[in-house]
């Protein structure tokens, strides 16, 4: 079950788009819960009692607290990273700041079918990976964590440490072995460091930004390999 | 007396070789501008060798003082130890080198005529600074003027010089010996500053033909920004009129009239010279002249682009935004399908452009080029598909050049009935 939030104060457009992520799900057959909301704020309340959202379609253009607020809000208050965060608008520019809030798509308006099932193709595979989990053994106790929450494994010594939001977990092994388990996501950058791309917020050829304000180097031995999976990452 | 002036002429245009030496290496770090302590250095470095060697005869002390002159001169223009030390042995072992053939050859003929030997070594170390000049830019890939026809400027030097030894052994022939050596010393000195001169000149041209193209793509950016301006204040200026019709339009109920109505003053509002409005002038403009070109000679243009109103870099994104649709669109026209769909985007501080052309594919003719499009060292080498070769100027090879000085990488490549270009750089 995908939790998508809608977001935008014309009552006409979150219909429409109601009605297109609805068909979406219908065809592919995949269950959804949708929400929506007319103002920033109260998407805001929403988020800030514990509501759940996985994929959210947010206008840019919102009255009082305006898509980019609401955005930073989500990412830095309530440090949510997971949630997939689609721009709508009715103009094709963007401000800088935006680009600061982790977004997966823009949609510019009047918006289409085919541009929403694309959104939500993409978002859902994103989505449904991170749910898949890391398994680790620490004394004699299995430990699950979900993908989706590690930012980046680091090793010490024969000790590797997964850290997460606000949260640590360590236990012995070889980075080497665990980075060949984890899912596409995950990259070598050193051979200390792997990390996930869902939490990097800014590369540079040398070193790697988190969404934490954390920089990781990239070794030497690995600029060009990371540089080349950028490449073909793909818009 | 005749010996030292040959010896002083000869090692003075073999110091200024040593700056072209070095320019081969650290040609982007240096100024284009000799600076007053450079001449300095270079004359000191010149009396202190020239005096040294003529008043000792020392090869131990003249090595001593050419290596520490060298790696001296080497240290004004780069701060890293290691090609300090690594441009001081090469220079040195050149000269060595040339050294050592030159007194081999003149020994050869056993004629005691050692002066000389110092003008054949600067031929020969003028040589090697050619070819030298020709791999290092064959690979960095920079497209210069060929200057493998200046090599035989030094050689027929070098040739007449080493023909008149073998042939003239009187003492009045060495006069003409002395003679004919200097005038030749001094004759490869002019060529090779006219040479420079042409390059200059060429670089010039070059520089006055990108400007002159920024010119006009911002003329047509100030043409859209006015026409819109215009067409503003003209739905301003009617505003009331519109409103009157519209709510008798609603009055009576007529929604079909009302949208078509709607639907005619957005049109009138929409400039169809602005297809793009990221907000980032400089970056539209560009793409605005270039986009209005493709849409008038293609049938298929499709874009995409998300790009914060600030970038950095923009000049230089411009230039291979601008590079890459040219080229794009040049191919593209030739075809059935006249097609080209454009991809810009920034995520993570990446910037990212995929771009996609139809293209004929008995134009591109390519060397040795694998399935990636990549040679052995990661470069691409495809031949020009215009016609008219000095039109090349703006090509694949500058925004290869740009997308490696933000360390980015670069792919392109043909499939099918298609050529692709993907790029990214950081920003």
């Amino acid at each position: 079950m995908y939790h998508i939030g809608i977001c935008d104060d014309g009552k006409n457009i979150c219909a429409s788009m109601e009605e297109m992520v609805l068909q979406y799900a219908e065809k592919k057959e995949i269950p959804v819960e949708i929400k929506v909301w007319y103002t920033g704020e109260g998407l805001c309340d929403y988020l800030k009692q514990g509501g759940h959202i996985d994929i959210l379609f947010l206008d840019i253009e919102l009255f009082h607290l305006s898509g980019i607020e609401v955005g930073d809000y989500i990412r830095n208050r309530l440090e949510d990273r997971r949630m997939q965060i689609i721009y709508i608008s009715g103009m094709p520019s963007y401000a800088q700041q935006l680009f600061k809030t982790q977004p997966m798509d823009f949609l510019i308006k009047p918006i289409e079918q085919i541009q929403i099932d694309a959104a939500l193709s993409l978002a859902m595979k994103i989505v449904g990976k991170s749910m898949d989990k890391f398994e680790f053994q620490s004394g004699r106790e299995y430990f699950y964590l979900p993908f989706g929450n590690i930012m980046y494994f680091t090793s010490e010594g024969r000790k590797i440490r997964i850290v997460m939001r606000g949260e640590e977990r360590e236990f012995y092994g070889k980075l080497k072995d665990v980075a060949d388990e984890l899912p596409q996501e995950f990259i070598i950058i050193h051979k200390s460091y792997v990390v996930n791309r869902e939490y990097i917020a800014r590369y540079t050829y040398e070193a790697v930004e988190m969404t934490d304000g954390t920089v990781l180097n990239i070794s030497k031995v690995n600029r060009k390999q990371v540089r080349e999976i950028i490449l073909q990452e793909g818009m | 007396m005749m010996a030292v002036s040959i010896y002083s002429l000869s090692n003075l245009f073999r110091i200024y070789l040593l700056r072209r030496y070095i320019h081969i290496f650290l040609g982007e770090e240096m100024e284009e501008r000799i600076s007053g302590k450079e001449v300095l250095l270079y004359m000191g470095f010149f009396l202190v060798n020239t005096c040294m060697s003529i008043a000792f005869h020392s090869v131990w002390l003249n090595i001593l003082i050419n290596v520490a002159g060298i790696s001296l001169i080497v240290s004004i223009y780069t701060k890293s130890m290691k090609t300090v030390l690594f441009l001081t042995c090469f220079i040195y072992m050149i000269h060595m080198v040339c050294d050592v053939i030159s007194a081999f050859l003149l020994d050869s003929l056993e004629r005691e005529i050692s002066m000389v030997s110092g003008v054949t070594t600067a031929f020969l170390i003028l040589i090697g600074e050619l070819l030298m000049e020709k791999i290092v830019n064959f690979r960095k890939n920079t497209d210069e003027v060929q200057n493998i026809p200046l090599i035989f400027v030094p050689l027929c030097s070098m040739a007449t010089v080493v023909f008149l030894v073998s042939k003239i052994s009187s003492k009045e022939g060495r006069m003409i010996i002395v003679a004919v050596s200097s005038s030749l010393l001094f004759i490869n000195f002019v060529v090779l500053y006219l040479y420079n001169m042409l390059l200059k000149a060429f670089h010039e041209k070059y520089d006055n033909e990108i400007l002159k193209h920024k010119v006009q793509i911002y003329a047509n950016q100030m043409n859209i920004i006015l026409q819109n301006e215009s067409k503003v204040r003209a739905l301003k200026h009617d505003m009331k009129h519109h409103m009157n019709e519209l709510k008798l339009l609603a009055i009576k109920n007529e929604d079909g009239l009302i949208q078509k109505y709607i639907d005619s003053m957005e049109e009138f509002i929409h400039n169809p010279k602005e297809i793009i409005s990221s907000g980032n002038t400089e970056i539209d403009s560009v793409l605005n002249y270039m986009l209005h070109k493709a849409k008038e000679e293609l049938k298929d243009v499709n874009v995409r682009i998300q790009l914060p109103k600030a970038i950095g870099h923009s000049f230089d994104i411009n230039i291979i935004v601008g590079n890459l649709l040219e080229n794009a669109i040049e191919a593209a026209k030739a075809t059935e399908e006249k097609l080209l769909n454009l991809k810009i985007g920034v995520k993570q501080g990446v910037l990212r452009i995929e771009m996609e052309n139809s293209f004929c594919k008995e134009l591109l003719v390519m060397e040795g080029v694998g399935k990636t499009g990549y040679l052995g060292d990661g470069r691409m080498r495809f031949q020009t598909t215009k016609k008219d070769k000095s039109e090349h100027g703006f090509g694949l090879y500058n925004v290869q050049k740009i997308v490696e000085k933000y360390n980015g990488i670069m792919e392109a490549f043909p499939s099918g009935e298609r050529f692709f270009v993907k790029l990214i750089l950081y920003i």
